[in-house]
């Protein structure tokens, strides 16, 4: 009885060694399917000019040469704008624009009180750019950010006076989503 | 027991390669240099003081005239300006003094330099502010308000002529109290508030 089942096994493993060789001796043929090349999008904002601070105060803005010698009083607003370039490339690109707070907590408590800080987006035409949501149909488009700072005219008395607002620095990103 | 675990090591390793995907995506940040906004000052002094005595003013009789000049400086920065509002409030309520300081008479005037004429006798200089019409007017109800800084500038100084009378023609005894010998003490406050 082993004898028998020894002799099988041993005959199976030679059927299929001399199988295997006569496969690699039948007609083979393979072509090549040209694939093309991948690109992979863009993702980018690229500064525009030069930023600007501007005292919008009154109805005509006025320019302000320098930040660091403006006097803000009680009444007062000022704004500070920087456009950039949207590079947005790819066929499910999403993003989404947003600013820092510019406002750093180490500033004087009263003067942090008294003003008021919104950030808003534009594009070229002044629309506002809702949520700040990027696709690739804004590539190249031109993007405003506006950071204005308001003064309450409400401050009473002597409060506030001389004290400096730190600004730290503003970052603007651009980060990728998926939905 | 060892199920249970298997299954949280098993939900904690799918939540961190989640975490680690969404760090993943595109992302671009500018940075703008940041600043510092300043803000600016009012202030309304007299003489660089916040207080002063101008007394005291003695001598007086009816008909006669004392004057005193005070320097008022002003601070506002930037948008802002500074006007400035006059008034007289009395300190000493005794009868004598409150009977005295209803008798008064002042008149205020407002000069440009500090040379401006400011005496007993002859007209001072400058522009009069109290009262409106010229002469003198009841010092209980002296009011007076111009501008000191205007919002174009940020500081400016003003010189305040002051004369006291007692006028002609007072009765020697007013409410049953002798005005000869009496003193009054009253203080004339300047405020200053900011303007657009």
């Amino acid at each position: 009885m082993k004898n028998i089942t020894k002799a099988t096994i041993a005959g199976a493993a030679g059927i299929v060694l001399l199988a295997g060789g006569t496969t690699f001796a039948l007609w083979s043929d393979s072509t090549t399917v040209n694939g093309g090349s991948v690109t992979a999008g863009t993702l980018a904002l690229d500064p525009v000019g030069t930023p600007a601070w501007n005292d919008t105060s009154t109805s005509t803005a006025v320019p302000i040469a320098d930040i660091t010698a403006f006097r803000i009083v009680p009444g007062d607003t000022v704004e500070y704008t920087s456009s950039f370039t949207v590079n947005a490339t790819g066929d499910n690109l999403t993003a989404d624009l947003t600013v820092s707070n510019p406002v750093a907590a180490t500033g004087d408590a009263a003067l942090i009180a008294a003003t008021t800080v919104t950030q808003t987006f534009t594009d070229a035409a002044g629309d506002p750019i809702t949520n700040g949501e990027i696709t690739s149909d804004n590539n190249g488009d031109e993007i405003n950010v506006t950071v204005t700072i308001a003064f309450a005219s409400s401050t009473p008395d002597k409060v506030a006076q001389g004290e400096t607002l730190d600004l730290s620095d503003l970052t603007v990103t651009l980060q990728q989503t998926r939905p | 027991m060892k199920r249970v675990v298997a299954l949280t090591a098993g939900v904690a390793l799918v939540l961190l390669t989640g975490t680690g995907a969404t760090l993943a995506l595109w992302n671009d940040t500018e940075t703008v240099e940041g600043a510092a906004l300043t803000s600016g000052t009012l202030n309304l002094t007299i003489g660089g003081q916040e207080q002063v005595a101008i007394g005291p003013l003695t001598g007086l009789y009816p008909g006669g005239v004392v004057a005193t000049k005070i320097t008022l400086d002003g601070q506002a920065s930037g948008n802002l300006g500074l006007n400035f509002a006059a008034s007289t409030s009395l300190v000493n309520t005794s009868s004598a003094s409150s009977t005295l300081f209803g008798v008064l008479d002042a008149q205020l005037y407002t000069q440009p330099t500090s040379s401006g004429a400011c005496a007993a006798t002859g007209t001072p200089g400058g522009t009069q502010l109290y009262p409106t019409g010229g002469g003198f007017g009841d010092l209980s109800a002296l009011a007076a308000s111009g501008t000191l800084v205007g919002t174009a500038s940020d500081t400016a100084t003003t010189y305040v002529c002051v004369r006291f009378t007692i006028p002609s023609g007072t009765a020697a005894t007013v409410g049953g109290i002798e005005l000869s010998g009496a003193q009054t003490s009253f203080t004339l406050n300047i405020a200053g508030e900011g303007t657009r």
